[in-house]
C-alpha cells in the first residue's frame, strides 16, 4: 500500500527512535498530558518517548512488571475459557439470555504488525452484525481497527466486543487488577475506560462507514472485566463512557497534524538523533530542547507516568522558575502568573499598573506574606496569642 | 491549597528548600515506633511478597514469602510476621492507669501507652487495608489464630487512620506534606524520598537531589525493571522447591529472594526513620497531649474486644 505524505514525513523524523507501539495506550497517554504538543509531535512520529533517552539523566523508569505480564495472561485465559462461559454469565444477568452463543477469536487469523487481514476480518463479523445475520457471533476476541488519525492510519486492537441478543455492540475490556468487596483500584480503571473509549470511537467509525447507526448499534456502556476478590473468577463493571469518548474525540480533533508540525520542526530534525546513544547527552539533548521551544509543551503532574520526556520536561520548568513544576494546585490559585519571582514579586504588595485580576491575586498573595511574617516572629509572642 | 501555602511554596522553590508550614509538631511522637515496608507483586493486589519491619533504631527484620501468588506460601509468611507483629502490637495493653471513671461509676483504666507504626507512603496505608481483607478470604484450613489477629489489627489501623489527629498510623508523606509547604507536584510527592529531599539537601537546590531520591523505592509495588530480577529468582526459587509449601523446609530456599528484599528495603528504611526522628524533633503541638490519651483510649477499647469481648458487638468505632 503506498504511504502518504504524512507518513513518508513521520518516518523521516523517527530516523532511528525507538518505536512506539502503533496503539490505544499511547493515545490515552498523549490525552492523558492535556494535548502536550511536543508528546502529540511523538505520537505523530511513532516514537516512544520510554525509551528515547535512555542512557540520560533523564530517562524514566517504565515497563510492565513480569508478574502482572503473566497475571495478565491467566486472566485472559479465564476469559477465553469454555467458550467464554465468564463472560457469557455475566452478560447473561446483565442483558438476558443469549438464542445463540458463538465467539469468534480475530486475534487467531492475524500476526502484528501485519494487520490488514484482522481489520478486514473484523470488517466482515460487524458487517454480519449489522445485517442480523443468523450466524453472526456474540463475542468477537481482538477485533482490530484501523482507525484514521490525522490522515495517519493508526491500528487499535480491543480486547472484546459483545453483540447482545438485541444487536447493540459494547467494548468489553479484561483487566487483571482485581475488583474487592465491590470496588476497583479508580486509577486502573480509570485508564481502562480511558482505552475502551478509544476502541468505541474506532467501532463508531467502523458502523458508520458499514452504513449502520452508530448510536443504535453501538453501546456508550462498556464492560469491564476483573477477577473478583483475591481469586481469578470473572467480575465486570459497567461504565458509561460517552462523555470520556466526547473528550478524547476532541482531543484528537484538536491534535496537530503531521502537516502542521512540519511548519514548526526545523527542518532536518529527526528523534534518532536524541535517541543516539553513541553521542554525548548534551548533544542528544540539543535537538529535543530546540523541538520542545518551537513545538511547545504542556507541563502538569499527569505528565508522570504518561511521558517519558517527564524529567526533561521538569527541569526546563525547573530552569525557567515556571509556576507549573509546583503543580495545579498553586498555579490554579494564581492564574495569569506564570514563574515564582512574579508570584513573589506580587506578594511584595506593590500593585500599581496591574490587570484587575492580578491586583486581586496580588492582594491575596500580600496577605498571605504578612501572615507568614507574623508568624516568624519569636516563638513567645506566637504562643502568648494562641493562648 | 491556601494562598500561605501556595506562596510559601513559592518560596521554598525559589530558595531551594522547602518552607516549613506548622511551628509545631502535629504527631505524638513514640522513642521506639515501628517502622514498616510492605512490598507487593506486580498485578497481585493484596499479597504481600515481603515486609521489613524494625523497631526503634534496632536492626530490621525481612520476612518474605517467596512466590506469594501461592495461597499456602503466602499464608506461612503472613503467619510469621503476625507472631512478631501481634505480640508488639499487643504488649501495649498489659499495663494501664486509670483514667476517670465509667457512666457506671467505675474506674476506667487506659492502656499506659499505644502502638505507633510509621509507614511511607499513602498506597502502603492502603495496602494494609487490602492485606486484612485478603486474610479474611484465606481457605480455613490455613487460618490460625494469629493470622485471624493479624487481620483484626490491621483493619483496626486501617480505619483508625481516617480519624482525623491520631497517630497510631502515620503515614510518612501526609506528616511531611501536613507540616512543610513542599514545593512538588501531588503525583512527586508520594516519593518519599523526593518530598524528603526538598527539605533535607545536601545540594543547592533540592531540584539537584530530585532525580536519585526518587530512584528510591518505597513501595507497596516496585518498579518493574527491578521486579524483572526478582522474577527469576521467584522461577528459580519455585524450580527448587517443587510442590512444597511447608515453611520449614522453604526457608533455606528463599536466601536469595530475601537478600534482594532487603537491598531493596534498607536504603527506603533508612529515609524513613531517618525523616520521622527529624520531625519528633521538633516541639509537640499543645494539644497532642489530650490527643494521644483518646489514642490510648481506643486502643484499649479495641484490644479488649479483640482479646475475646468480641462476642458483644462490633469493633468499636474509630
Amino acid at each position: 500500500m503506498p504511504r502518504t505524505v504524512e507518513e513518508d514525513l513521520a518516518i523521516a523524523w523517527r530516523g532511528g527512535a525507538p518505536t512506539a507501539g502503533n496503539n490505544s495506550r499511547e493515545v490515552a497517554k498523549y490525552v492523558a498530558t492535556g494535548q502536550c504538543p511536543t508528546r502529540g509531535l511523538c505520537l505523530a512520529a511513532g516514537v516512544s518517548t520510554d525509551r528515547l533517552l535512555r542512557g540520560t539523566r533523564y530517562e524514566v523508569p517504565f515497563g510492565q512488571s513480569p508478574f502482572a505480564i503473566q497475571r495478565g495472561r491467566k486472566v485472559e485465559e479465564v476469559a477465553r475459557a469454555k467458550d467464554a462461559e465468564a463472560i457469557r454469565l455475566r452478560a447473561e444477568a446483565e442483558f438476558g439470555s443469549f438464542p445463540r452463543w458463538g465467539v469468534v477469536d480475530i486475534s487467531t487469523f492475524y500476526k502484528k504488525p501485519n494487520w490488514d487481514v484482522g481489520v478486514l476480518s473484523t470488517y466482515e463479523v460487524v458487517a454480519q452484525v449489522l445485517a442480523e445475520d443468523a450466524s453472526a457471533p456474540s463475542l468477537i476476541f481482538g477485533a482490530a481497527f484501523a482507525y484514521e488519525l490525522k490522515r495517519r492510519k493508526q491500528h487499535y486492537e480491543a480486547d472484546v466486543l459483545l453483540v447482545t441478543p438485541r444487536g447493540v455492540i459494547h467494548v468489553v475490556e479484561i483487566k487483571s487488577f482485581p475488583k474487592v468487596a465491590g470496588q476497583a483500584d479508580g486509577k486502573m480503571l480509570g485508564e481502562a475506560v480511558a482505552q475502551a473509549s478509544i476502541y468505541l470511537l474506532a467501532l463508531r467509525e467502523l458502523v458508520s462507514r458499514l452504513g449502520g447507526d452508530p448510536s443504535q448499534r453501538v453501546s456508550d456502556e462498556v464492560l469491564v472485566f476483573t477477577p473478583e476478590n483475591f481469586r481469578l473468577r470473572l467480575t465486570s463493571t459497567k461504565k458509561n463512557v460517552a462523555r470520556r469518548a466526547r473528550y478524547t474525540e476532541e482531543a484528537l480533533r484538536l491534535m496537530p497534524s503531521v502537516s502542521e508540525f512540519e511548519r514548526d520542526v526545523p527542518r532536518g530534525f529527526t528523534f534518532g538523533e536524541v535517541a543516539d546513544c553513541g553521542r554525548e547527552e548534551s548533544e542528544r539533548v540539543a535537538p529535543l530542547e530546540r523541538v520542545a521551544c518551537v513545538v511547545g509543551t504542556t507541563f502538569g503532574p499527569e505528565c508522570l507516568g504518561n511521558c517519558g520526556l517527564f524529567r526533561f520536561c521538569r527541569e526546563r520548568q525547573y530552569r525557567d522558575r515556571k509556576l507549573a513544576a509546583l503543580g495545579p494546585e498553586v498555579t490554579n490559585l494564581l492564574p495569569g502568573v506564570e514563574t515564582w519571582d512574579e508570584a513573589l514579586e506580587l506578594s511584595e504588595g506593590r500593585d500599581a499598573g496591574l490587570p484587575p485580576n492580578l491586583r486581586v491575586i496580588a492582594d491575596r498573595l500580600a496577605r498571605a506574606r504578612r501572615l507568614i511574617d507574623e508568624a516568624a516572629a519569636p516563638v513567645a509572642s506566637h504562643v502568648r496569642r494562641v493562648r | 491549597v491556601s494562598y500561605v501555602k501556595a506562596l510559601l511554596a513559592t518560596m521554598g522553590a525559589a530558595e531551594g528548600r522547602a518552607r516549613r508550614l506548622a511551628r509545631f509538631r502535629h504527631f505524638h511522637a513514640e522513642r521506639e515506633p515501628l517502622f514498616l515496608l510492605c512490598w507487593r507483586p506486580g498485578g497481585e493486589d493484596g499479597r504481600a511478597a515481603a515486609v521489613t519491619f524494625a523497631i526503634g533504631r534496632r536492626p530490621a527484620r525481612t520476612i518474605v514469602a517467596g512466590d506469594p501468588r501461592n495461597w499456602e506460601l503466602q499464608a506461612h509468611m503472613l503467619h510469621e510476621f503476625a507472631l512478631s507483629f501481634n505480640s508488639w502490637f499487643d504488649r501495649f495493653a498489659s499495663l494501664r492507669e486509670p483514667c476517670g471513671r465509667t457512666r457506671q461509676g467505675e474506674e476506667r483504666l487506659v492502656a499506659h501507652a499505644a502502638p505507633q507504626v510509621i509507614v511511607a507512603n499513602t498506597a502502603t496505608k492502603k495496602f494494609l487495608g487490602r492485606l486484612a481483607q485478603f486474610v479474611k478470604v484465606l481457605p480455613p484450613a490455613l487460618r490460625t489464630p494469629e493470622l485471624d489477629r493479624l487481620s483484626l489489627h490491621l483493619d483496626f489501623l486501617h480505619e483508625l487512620s481516617g480519624s482525623r489527629g491520631q497517630s497510631l498510623l502515620v503515614v510518612m508523606t501526609e506528616t511531611l506534606d501536613f507540616h512543610y509547604a513542599i514545593p512538588l507536584t501531588a503525583a512527586e510527592r508520594q516519593s518519599l524520598s523526593a518530598a524528603d529531599a526538598t527539605i533535607a539537601h545536601g545540594a543547592a537546590h533540592y531540584f539537584e537531589a530530585l532525580a536519585e531520591a526518587e530512584e528510591i523505592q518505597f513501595g507497596p509495588l516496585p518498579s518493574a525493571a527491578w521486579e524483572k530480577g526478582l522474577f527469576e529468582l521467584v522461577r528459580k526459587f519455585n524450580a527448587a522447591r517443587g510442590k512444597v509449601t511447608d515453611r520449614a523446609l522453604v526457608v533455606p530456599l528463599l536466601d536469595p529472594v530475601e537478600r534482594e528484599y532487603r537491598s531493596l528495603s534498607e536504603p527506603s528504611l533508612e529515609i524513613l526513620r531517618r525523616g520521622y526522628y527529624r520531625e519528633a524533633g521538633f516541639q509537640a503541638a499543645p494539644f497532642l497531649h489530650s490527643r494521644r490519651l483518646e489514642d490510648r483510649r481506643r486502643y484499649t477499647l479495641y484490644v479488649d474486644w479483640a482479646s475475646g469481648g468480641r462476642g458483644r458487638g462490633l469493633a468499636p468505632s474509630p
